[in-house]
């Protein structure tokens, strides 16, 4: 980005009409009514975009809406609370507060440590989470690496290259104490080449290795390779093809 | 069942590609999104393809991948084009149209470099010119006809006919896939799909 952008500063209460700068930052409540450009846009206060955001890279501190697409070359990180109305892509995807987009998320490598609601699909090289997720549709990634609190993590299809589930240390002894969550995890469909699984609820597995973890129930695992099952988990019927 | 559809256990069967890469290709956009098709069946939904599209595709990528990048790829099966402007030789040498092909283009629309676009079109006439059924008049209306109408078809999704009956020549644009039927006396010279002639293009680009 030019050099002889200027940067948009709202620091108390203020409004926008958008345009491109060099970095955006809101302090305090800002309103901007249309599409922005720029190289850091970064809301530590309360923020609203009425239009979509396009930068190198998106710090969200307080609280966001974008009603329109983000897209960011670098690093987009929340930690506050987001509401994203459009499709969301960037490098990286970093969430340890709450956010909620409308559409689909693409990126190459996504951390949760927070929670996250997509309503659209997820794609990403890496996946990885140490919280929980609500994705409408696909969940694809490369190598997708879940550490699930108990408090019911769901995706309508999961594919990818190496998928582990595992219930975090953390979530183990809250969900014997508190929540009554049976799985971790529910999902309709599960396909990989190395699948390992805890504590999820699904109704087919598909891969090539497959082990199934305790506390799962599967109704059928299809694998090509290998497959394996511990005492306290329940595969109604496998297969190998 | 469908004969013209694959479900996509059937797919790696067939080709001997796992899940990962599968999903690893669809990330990528090496597969399009609208040849996933859910349907229902007595085992919960199942993803099917279009069988030809997808075993020609599968094997396109596999063929290629050890050469190029999977992103390089995936520019050669996305309907956008980057700026790229070529000279009347290096269109001619690179093979994507004949020195003859290129000059009829040059006399008809003139200009010194050409963007994809001007390729895609110079590729179109050589084809039709090369199936010996259509003379340069007869392309060069052919041509015009699809310059005009191609912008209404959503990304180049189209096909080219160009038909002949009782010698009389006539050409006309469908959007793909579609059915379509011909009386009997009607010969077609040529039948061209617009994003496969896009893709031979690119790779012949890379």
């Amino acid at each position: 980005m030019d050099n002889q952008l200027g940067d948009l500063k709202i620091s108390g209460t203020g409004t926008s009409s958008g345009g491109v700068y060099n970095n955006v930052s809101i302090s305090g409540s800002g309103e901007i009514s249309s599409d922005i450009e720029c190289d850091k846009f970064t809301i530590s206060g309360s923020g609203h975009l009425g239009g979509s955001l396009k930068a190198k890279a998106i710090t969200i501190s307080g609280s966001a809406k974008i009603d329109g697409n983000a897209e960011c070359k670098e690093r987009l990180k929340i930690s506050g609370s987001s509401k994203l109305g459009g499709d969301v892509k960037c490098g990286e995807f970093k969430v340890s507060g709450d956010s909620h987009i409308s559409k689909s998320l693409s990126a190459d490598h996504v951390y949760i440590s927070g929670s996250v609601k997509i309503s659209g699909d997820c794609n990403a090289e890496e996946f990885t989470t140490e919280g929980g997720f609500n994705i409408g549709g696909l969940l694809n990634a490369g190598v997708i690496d879940l550490h699930l609190h108990p408090w019911g993590s769901r995706a309508k299809e999961i594919g990818g290259e190496r998928i582990y589930v595992k219930r975090s240390i953390y979530g183990r002894f809250l969900k014997a104490f508190i929540f009554h969550n049976k799985y971790s995890l529910e999902t309709g469909t599960i396909e990989g080449d190395d699948i390992y699984l805890e504590g999820t609820k699904a109704q087919v597995v598909r891969g090539t290795n497959i082990k199934i973890g305790e506390g799962c129930e599967i109704d059928l695992v299809e694998y090509t390779g290998t497959f394996e099952q511990t005492s306290d988990t329940v595969v109604k019927e496998n297969r190998k093809i | 069942m469908d004969n013209d559809l694959l479900s996509k256990k059937e797919l790696l069967e067939l080709t001997g590609i796992s899940y990962g890469q599968l999903y690893r290709w669809k990330r990528k956009g090496l597969i399009p999104e609208d040849w996933f098709i859910r349907r229902s069946t007595y085992t919960g939904q199942e993803t099917f393809f279009p069988r030809e599209k997808i075993l020609e595709r599968v094997d396109h990528i596999k063929n290629m991948k050890d050469d190029i990048s999977l992103d390089d790829l995936a520019g050669v099966f996305s309907p956008e084009v980057g700026d790229i402007r070529l000279s009347a030789e290096q269109i001619s040498s690179s093979g994507i149209a004949g020195a003859e092909v290129v000059a009829i283009y040059a006399e008809l629309y003139g200009g010194k470099d050409y963007a994809f676009d001007d390729m895609v079109f110079m590729a179109l006439l050589g084809e039709l010119l090369n199936t010996g059924g259509v003379n340069r008049d007869e392309a060069a209306c052919a041509l015009r006809m699809i310059k005009d109408a191609i912008g209404s078809f959503k990304d180049g999704f189209c096909e080219l006919f160009a038909v002949r009956k009782l010698g009389v020549f006539a050409c006309f644009i469908v959007s793909s896939p579609c059915e379509i039927r011909f009386e009997q006396a009607l010969k077609v010279i040529a039948q061209i799909k617009i994003p496969e002639l896009k893709e031979k293009l690119k790779l012949k680009l890379l």
